[in-house]
């Protein structure tokens, strides 16, 4: 008998839709970055709004990997609904505060599914995830640091236009 | 018909398989509907995401019955929760039938060094 699972698909059921909750979680991360950046253009933070403009392009960009990964492996990906995007914010801290915690989400969103791949030995999706997870290194060491300039320079007086200009300044070296 | 194998049958239905097409035939209900490989996820999908505890809970009689109608398949179903649980089931055996057969693929026919 045939294996029609595998002639049209090397995907697992599983993984497949452990992939697609993925899409959808990156496809959240870039509306929700694009709502932050809308915020900080209309309180005047033009840098924050830049570079958070980057960040949502970015996470489509994820999003858009992922998606194609899926299809290639003869998968279905599915264009996910994005629902319930907040666009308003407590302050310019609580945005940052925000981003990491949407970041690290991310990331253990990541290492489970790594981890599931492992478990069902897929190895060409662990390996596909791997520059995921490098990735969100780089992610989550920026959105820290956005955050500690707020430690660092403090938020009286020109403390938060100085923050705005230096969160376009932060690169992560390896 | 002929040419296709059992997949897995319970007392209201059958699932076959028909190597020649690359298709998947559910007989339920009288009727043999052609599916495809995506078809057949789709309507499995579809029946596992009911929920069957609701239903029965429910006192309106249009909570009775679910109609399904998977994309690209020329066939609805309108399922009460008997008719559920037997398609739920059916769908579930064959999916593991279907397992078993790429790991005897995988295994048997196509075996690699260790």
């Amino acid at each position: 008998m045939k294996d029609l699972l595998r002639l049209k698909t090397s995907l697992t059921e599983e993984v497949e839709s452990l992939l697609n909750e993925q899409v959808k979680m990156e496809a959240k991360s870039s509306a929700i970055y694009l709502a932050m950046a809308s915020w900080c253009d209309r309180h005047g933070f033009d840098n924050s709004a830049t570079f958070f403009y980057s960040q949502s392009d970015e996470e489509r960009s994820h999003m858009m990997k992922i998606f194609k990964y899926i299809n290639d492996l003869g998968g279905a990906a599915v264009s996910p609904e994005i629902t319930n995007v907040s666009s308003e914010f407590d302050s310019f801290r609580g945005i940052f505060e925000e981003a990491l915690q949407q970041e690290i989400s991310v990331t253990q969103s990541l290492n489970r599914i790594a981890a599931k791949c492992q478990k069902l030995q897929d190895f060409t999706t662990f390996n596909f995830l791997s520059w995921f997870l490098n990735e969100q290194v780089e992610e989550e060491y920026i959105a820290r640091r956005c955050l500690e300039l707020f430690e660092v320079i403090g938020e009286e007086g020109v403390g938060l236009y100085t923050i705005d200009k230096q969160i376009t300044q932060l690169k992560y070296e390896v | 018909m002929s040419m296709a194998k059992v997949i897995f049958k319970n007392e209201g239905g059958c699932l076959y398989q028909d190597d020649r097409k690359s298709c998947f035939i559910l007989e339920y209900g009288g009727y043999c509907t052609p599916l495809s490989v995506p078809c057949f996820f789709c309507l499995k999908k579809k029946i596992d995401e009911v929920d069957i505890v609701a239903m029965i809970a429910n006192p309106d009689p249009s909570a009775d019955i679910e109609i399904i109608s998977p994309h690209a398949c020329d066939r609805c179903f309108v399922l009460t929760v008997a008719e559920l649980l037997i398609l739920k089931d059916l769908f579930a055996g064959a999916r593991v039938m279907l397992e078993l057969n790429s790991i005897l693929q995988e295994r048997v026919y196509a075996p690699i060094a260790v």
